[in-house]
């Protein structure tokens, strides 16, 4: 099985990841979630359900994805289900108030899809256009 | 793709193969097997059976085949025998027949522990016989962990996951339930992280975890004999922060021979 899995359900990227997130795939595994947002999707789910274990480079690389997700105008939304270790870690260092958190992957593709309709109303600066982000 | 491959560069260019992946924690073994011989699978009382169900095409032979990974138990003391077919095949009998012998002499050579299996297969299949074909053999075992766990590894990120996956074996044989073997893994696991940082730049440096339990207290120590260094990652702070909330406590000792750090945490016995 490889490590992630990407798909899209209603223009919205889905990565489940496989796998433990620490320093030895930190960086990579960053580029890889970057690159599954694609060009044009206004949220990215990162499913941990099935990851076991995430360090704290594991946890820097989720908060600085959010904020590169964030100059490109995008969300980033992870699901940890109740049950996982990674919930309680998670609450330890406050990953909550900077990422967004569902149990179920419903519930983070309801949020995308909340987030894809107000990006779809029109901005009254912009003529009309749906706002986007070159230096992404 | 190494199927792609061997097609793409023509004729005659098929190849039998074996994948395994062994879990100890779970004890669990995963198998994928591509027209390769099958593996004999020894469980501590001393079965003896041949893992037949993962058998797909050999590489190299058409394009697109399928193959299964099938999963079987592996349970500490379990033994795995892989060979190539010179080990079995003789001229005048049938694959059947040389997987028989070969089923009764791993039973039998099982029972001994005066020399490796391996050994003990290859002597009692092949001694004075000529041999007509190149012949591989290889034992795999799992052993039950000390009481005291003493581990070297090689400072670099990718000894994590077997760190953690050792710890987490040695942990429940510890007794700790299932967030403590969390707690107590991470927090090692973020330790050696930082004995991996401090080793940058050290050519074949090490890093020692040792693992101890009385009836209450896990004791996890690692330590670092690289060059100290005082630059620091960003985030490194984090590290420490974790392993403070998840055990009980943490101390860190450093001097010019390196840095050693302390975590303990008292076992509840509680599912």
């Amino acid at each position: 099985m490889s490590p992630l899995d990407i798909q899209r359900i209603d223009g919205v990227p889905i990565v489940h990841v496989h796998q433990d997130i620490d320093a030895a795939n930190a960086t990579i595994t960053q580029q890889q979630l970057a690159d599954a947002l694609g060009p044009d999707a206004s949220s990215l789910i990162v499913d941990l359900s099935d990851t076991r274990y995430l360090d704290s480079a594991g946890i820097d690389m989720l908060l600085r994805l959010g904020d590169r997700l964030d100059r490109r105008r995008a969300e980033l939304i992870l699901v940890i289900p109740e049950t996982s270790q990674l919930k309680r870690l998670a609450a330890i260092v406050g990953m909550p108030d900077a990422i967004a958190i569902h149990p179920t992957l419903t519930q983070a593709q309801q949020q995308a899809a909340k987030a894809h309709k107000q990006d779809r109303v029109p901005h009254p600066d912009t003529d009309g256009t749906i706002a986007g982000c070159p230096h992404a | 793709m190494l199927n792609e491959l061997l097609i793409s560069m023509g004729r005659n260019r098929a190849a039998t193969l074996s994948i395994f992946e062994l879990d100890p924690e779970t004890e669990e073994l995963q198998a994928v097997i591509a027209g390769h011989v099958p593996p004999l699978l020894i469980e501590p009382q001393g079965n003896a059976r041949l893992l037949e169900q993962a058998h797909g095409l050999p590489v190299g032979v058409r394009s697109g085949p399928s193959y299964q990974a099938c999963r079987y138990p592996f349970s500490t003391g379990s033994r795995l025998l892989l060979y190539t077919d010179g080990l079995i095949e003789r001229r005048d009998e049938s694959i059947d027949e040389g997987l028989r012998r070969l089923t009764i002499a791993a039973r039998a050579a099982a029972k001994h522990t005066d020399s490796s299996l391996a050994d003990r297969v290859y002597r009692a299949l092949l001694d004075g016989t000529p041999l007509e074909d190149d012949v591989a053999l290889l034992a795999i075992e799992t052993v039950p962990l000390e009481n005291t766990l003493e581990m070297t590894f090689s400072a670099h990120p990718s000894v994590l996951g077997g760190l953690r996956s050792t710890l987490g074996r040695w942990l429940r044989g510890a007794g700790a339930n299932a967030n403590e073997l969390f707690d107590i893994s991470l927090s090692a696991s973020e330790a050696a992280t930082n004995a991996i940082e401090h080793a940058y730049g050290a050519r074949e440096a090490t890093f020692t975890v040792r693992c101890e339990h009385d009836d209450d207290d896990v004791t996890i120590t690692v330590r670092d004999l690289g060059r100290w260094r005082t630059t620091r990652s960003r985030g490194g702070g984090r590290g420490l922060e974790i392993m403070r909330s998840l055990v009980d406590s943490v101390t860190v000792n450093s001097d010019e021979h390196g840095t050693v750090v302390t975590m303990i945490k008292r076992l509840s016995h509680q599912t």
